[in-house]
């Protein structure tokens, strides 16, 4: 179990390992009354909360998440106890016959009419005074809007292996925040964080779900390898993958707009209900974030925002790129097109119209910086002779008298637009990173850094730069594996963090060694960190200052085409502009955007995945790498959602996007 | 009732009569044939199987495919992968059509015929295609066999019934020139008997004249909606059919849905089954 | 049970419980790591293997359905010249699917180009209908099938239609 970087989890065994299965929550809300077990062969170890070691929880994300159910059941799925024993499918077997009676509670669930005991954070911004801008308004227009994307399959491994040793204990698990792991393995052992040694198994870009359940999960296996005293591994069964590992965050926001006489934004309310699940795991942070989205794209003079966290009765949700933006973007975007055609105007010149200046501030006071969303609108405006089309639907459904039992097509195109940030809002524990590298006698350059490398052309990038930099071959450059023990703590790899943090450490360290390896006797080592709330301009109580730097932006066209018979949706094209600061390599970045697009297609409700987007960068010179994972996410539902309003002549407004849904509109 | 692994009894049988005696003396023990359909809605590790299996899937009796002027006949093994090899030139094309709408190519390589019509739960994407298409089929038993219409294999409720000692074997498809072939799967979601529905509408028109017309509902779950008074109704009217004939057939059939199983469809079955039967009415002599 | 099929080419038996996925046997009894279990339902193609000749998708083949057939995995065709065309196309793009659905992305490249020596892309789309894996995108696939079929035509094997 020394060199795991390449392997798979559930390829990974050790001699006289047993296998652990949890017993899971069939129910999403309760008190737990009684566990009843069969009876069970003596080689099988059934633990329960009491049986603990340490204590029954972790923290991740500002939020503590519970090894095992106590008296209380937060969600579908939460493990309550653990079997052990030595062959597999019979702990598997065994869980299932364990029976847990539970006094029912009422499952909690993403509302407007939340109870308050769902609370967990909440975030209220008035700038200047909406009350007068909405008795001022030429035009109020109100929206609800609600976002519960959908989750792709889970294909990746996902468990962990925990084997005790004589001075504490080493876990393997696929993860992208090993120290996290560490973190949390200790405070389930009641070991220091120096006696557990946490080592990633192979992760790829299909383990989107890398931040809470390998931490959980190799608590509970590093918690039954103490218990038992043997080495035990966990597998998620097919099962338990998709019932823990597809949940998304979820938001409903409510748009008030008020509009003076030529059409211009002048005050904003909006209305946040968001949820990742049980327990907020980042709670604070998608809060933020949506909150900066929601009300940072358009100038307003005044703003009044009121935004809640709540928590749900579903697993925690998935740390994925767009986390909170996509929620927001879908709400702002579809809002911003339904204001356009109120105004009776093309949504992209009012966009161009109402977006924020070049350089200004949002109206919280937020800095964006250079704003190039114009730049981006006008290009994929052209590319997609988005005006014509526009005026050519909205033109076919004035007329639209045609029955829907006839075969034929309906078409819509939709714009939308956003910007990205690449790091966290509020968490600086999550925002510090240090890398250290080595450049040894022999020239050959070894890079130290927890990160997970994903997806798996993240390694070759950081190679290649190191490598020109150093002007050495990339052949020399290695990565060591993630291991606790060798590699300093970079944080997790999400946000694009390995391309906007880990890469800009590595650069630093390998010119600081260029310019000392001439005079310095080699071998050199050089660490850079970055400190997470060191240096930054972003104050997250008034939400002011620098929220990220720096921002990535895009716009983005999607047009439809909805078979009147059978209300099939088939994307005719996609059209995206990204303005990423500059690219590290195109080619592999491309890839990034189109399989998002794809995965967006399918998170809204689509099937075929079958289209092929037209993609362009605009980079800038100078610029340092922005975040590229979930942008395309942010514009894509905006977009798709609005074009298919246009082609049915109905608002929609929520995502996903079912036939049924459309069935019900059309058919009334 | 399923087993664990250790007390699964697998039999493989090495010819059809050592199945049909193997069936005569366990009438319990359950066909494995291709088994998509059981393995993809068990996705443990170790599926649960029935305590006695037949695997049959090798049993070239099974495999066979014979084409005669009339019809053609497929052995209950025959993958779907195959039958669309042979395509649309030799079979029915609607049912061709219905095949390609089964999951992908590597299921497609699995899954049997039979097996889509013997599902005992549910009536399967193919069973509303063939029923339309007049197919019969051989039950054999041991020390006899007889021929059935598959309308006779089920009830009103959509159940199955094909007794414990007998074995579907071959299908028999009556090959006729249908002028107008058209399957669908809609799906409003995950694949279910709430959320999916299949429509097969097939016709066939003589100078203008509809001189057969046949449609039929399937959903995932047992839900079979054909009406053949409808259809009979239709036979040797003029095509395309005017508007107002358009409009009372769909009344007609408004009427029957309503009244056949309102509450085992859901809005979206029905409304979806409004608009593909107004659909291919309208597309008759279009 | 004991089960025997011809694995790789060569003849093989083991005993193992009759209801354990054939993409287990690959993986735990014999080693060969390029089927992955991935979805367990036959949705997302990461345990693609060929099956007497066809394509199949390991995790639906209860290990007693596999008696007698003949399977061939990644392994058995990484060493053939196909396959290096296949593997040729793919790095020449740099069409790099993850870990989990590589191999099986590979094998079922070798399906295509069997049948369909210059592949039109509703031939491709068809036939990678069986790969859910959101870790690459179609263009790059398309692609890397070209480059796959142009290396293989001025070598001067096959390549007509």
């Amino acid at each position: 179990m020394d060199k795991v970087s390449k392997e798979f989890i559930d390829d990974l065994t050790v001699q006289g390992m047993l296998h652990c299965a949890a017993v899971r929550s069939r129910i999403h809300r309760g008190t737990i009354r009684e566990i009843v077990a069969p009876e069970l062969p003596p080689n099988v170890m059934m633990i329960r909360e009491a049986d603990l070691p340490g204590g029954n929880c972790i923290s991740m994300g500002n939020a503590d998440v519970p090894l095992l159910a106590g008296s209380n059941v937060e969600h579908i799925g939460q493990a309550v106890a653990l079997l052990c024993g030595p062959n597999e499918p019979e702990v598997h077997r065994l869980a299932e016959l364990v029976e847990v009676q539970y006094d029912r509670g009422d499952p909690l669930t993403l509302t407007r009419d939340f109870k308050i005991n769902q609370k967990l954070y909440s975030r209220q911004i008035a700038i200047g005074n909406t009350q007068t801008a909405f008795e001022k308004a030429s035009q109020i227009v109100e929206g609800e809007y609600t976002y519960r994307p959908e989750g792709t399959i889970p294909v990746g491994a996902a468990g962990a292996l925990a084997v005790v040793e004589n001075d504490g204990i080493r876990v393997a698990t696929p993860t992208r925040w090993l120290f996290h792991v560490r973190q949390s393995v200790a405070a389930a052992t009641g070991l220091h964080q120096d006696r557990v040694r946490v080592m990633s198994t192979r992760v790829t870009r299909a383990d989107t779900n890398c931040l809470w359940y390998p931490s959980l999960t190799a608590a509970q296996t590093a918690v039954a390898a103490l218990v038992t005293g043997k080495p035990v591994r966990m597998i998620a069964t097919a099962r338990e993958k998709r019932l823990l590992l597809t949940k998304r965050t979820g938001c409903i926001i409510t748009h008030k707009t008020a509009l003076g006489r030529s059409g211009e934004v002048t005050a904003m309310e909006i209305q946040i209900v968001a949820e990742s699940g049980a327990f907020g795991i980042f709670a604070a942070e998608y809060l933020d974030r949506l909150c900066l989205a929601a009300s940072g794209s358009y100038a307003a003079k005044s703003l009044k925002l009121d935004a809640v966290y709540i928590a749900t009765s579903t697993p925690p949700a998935e740390t994925h790129g767009g986390a909170g933006f996509d929620g927001a973007f879908f709400s702002v975007e579809v809002h911003a097109n339904r204001l356009a055609e109120l105004c009776q105007e093309d949504p992209s010149v009012w966009r161009l119209k109402n977006l924020l200046p070049d350089r200004g501030l949002t109206v919280t006071r937020a800095r964006a910086g250079p704003t190039p969303q114009r730049k981006l609108i006008d290009l994929v405006v052209e590319l997609s002779d988005f005006r014509r089309k526009y005026s050519a639907n909205e033109m076919l459904k004035k007329r639209g008298d045609r029955p829907n039992f006839i075969p034929g097509y309906l078409r819509g195109i939709g714009i939308a637009t956003c910007f990205h940030g690449g790091s966290f809002m509020s968490d600086n524990r999550a925002n510090s990173a240090t890398v250290t590298v080595k450049l040894n006698s022999e020239s050959e350059l070894s890079i130290l850094s927890s990160s997970a490398m994903v997806p798996e052309a993240t390694v070759d990038i950081l190679s290649n730069s190191a490598a020109r930099i150093l002007n050495i071959d990339s052949s020399q450059v290695h990565i060591e594996p993630a291991d606790t023990a060798a590699v300093p703590d970079s944080g997790p790899a999400i946000f694009s963090r390995d391309v906007t943090v880990v890469h800009r450490l590595l650069t630093s360290c390998c010119q600081t060694i260029q310019k000392q390896r001439f005079r310095t006797p080699l071998p050199i080592e050089m660490s850079r960190n970055r400190s997470g709330g060191r240096g930054r301009r972003w104050d997250p109580e008034i939400f002011r200052g620098v929220p990220f730097s720096p921002l990535s932006w895009a716009s983005c066209v999607v047009e439809i085409e909805l078979d009147t018979v059978t209300f099939e949706l088939s994307i005719r094209g996609v059209w995206i502009a990204i303005h990423p600061g500059s690219l590290l390599d195109e080619k592999r970045a491309t890839s990034l955007v189109e399989s998002e697009l794809h995965a967006a297609f399918e998170a809204c409700g689509g099937y075929n995945r079958f289209f092929e987007p037209v993609i362009r960068f605009s980079q800038r010179s100078g610029a340092r790498p922005a975040a590229l994972e979930g942008i395309a996410t942010n514009v894509f539902a905006p977009a798709f959602v609005s074009a298919v309003s246009q082609a049915t002549g109905f608002y929609f407004d929520s995502v996903p996007l079912s036939k049924t849904l459309i069935l019900q509109y059309l058919e009334t | 009732m399923a087993a664990a692994s250790e007390r699964i009894n697998v039999f493989r049988p090495r010819t059809l009569a050592d199945l049909l005696s193997l069936k005569r003396r366990k009438p319990d023990v359950s066909l494995f044939a291709g088994g998509t359909y059981i393995l993809q809605n068990d996705t443990g590790k170790y599926p649960e199987l029935l305590p006695a299996i037949a695997s049959i899937r090798h049993l070239d009796e099974l495999k066979r495919i014979h084409r005669t002027e009339r019809y053609i006949e497929l052995g209950c093994c025959v993958s779907l992968a195959e039958i669309n090899r042979i395509g649309g030139e030799t079979i029915p094309d609607v049912l061709i059509q219905a095949i390609r709408s089964i999951g992908s190519p590597p299921v497609r390589s699995l899954a049997t015929i039979g097996g889509n019509i013997c599902a005992r739960d549910k009536r399967l994407t193919l069973f509303p295609v063939l029923l339309l298409l007049d197919t019969r089929v051989e039950l054999r038993e041991h020390g006899g066999s007889r021929w059935a219409s598959l309308t006779r294999l089920v009830d009103a409720e959509g159940n199955l019934h094909i007794s414990e000692t007998e074995i579907l074997t071959r299908l028999r498809i009556p090959l006729v020139d249908w002028n107008y072939q058209y399957h669908r799967r809609l799906s409003a979601g995950p694949v279910s008997d709430r959320w999916s529905l299949s429509f097969c509408g097939i016709a066939s028109t003589n100078r203008g004249i509809l001189t057969d017309f046949r449609c039929i509902f399937g959903s995932m779950g047992k839900v079979l909606l054909r009406n053949r008074e409808i259809e009979a109704e239709l036979v040797s009217r003029k095509v395309p059919l005017l508007e107002r004939d358009l409009s009372a057939i769909y009344r007609d059939f408004e009427a029957y849905v309503k009244e056949s199983a309102p509450s085992m469809l859901s809005p979206f079955q029905v409304g979806m089954a409004g608009k593909m039967i107004r659909w291919f009415l309208a597309s008759l002599g279009a | 049970m004991t089960v025997s099929f011809l694995l790789n080419g060569k003849s093989v038996s083991l005993d193992v419980p009759p209801n354990k996925r054939l993409v287990d046997v690959l993986r735990e009894d014999f080693h060969l790591e390029g089927a992955r279990p991935g979805c367990y339902a036959g949705e997302c193609g990461a345990c693609t293997v060929f099956v007497n000749g066809e394509l199949t998708h390991s995790c639906l083949v209860p290990v007693f359905a596999a008696q007698d057939t003949d399977i061939i995995t990644y392994e058995g065709l990484a060493d053939t010249q196909e396959m290096k065309y296949i593997l040729a196309g793919f790095d020449a793009v740099h069409y790099h699917p993850c870990a989990n659905c590589r191999q099986s992305r590979l094998l079922t490249a070798y399906a295509l180009l069997t049948t369909h020596p210059v592949p039109e892309r509703r031939e491709i789309d068809a036939f990678f209908s069986g790969h859910r894996c959101g870790c690459s995108s179609m263009g790059e696939l398309y692609t890397a099938i070209e480059q796959a079929v142009d290396m293989r035509r001025r070598s001067g094997r096959h390549g007509r239609r």
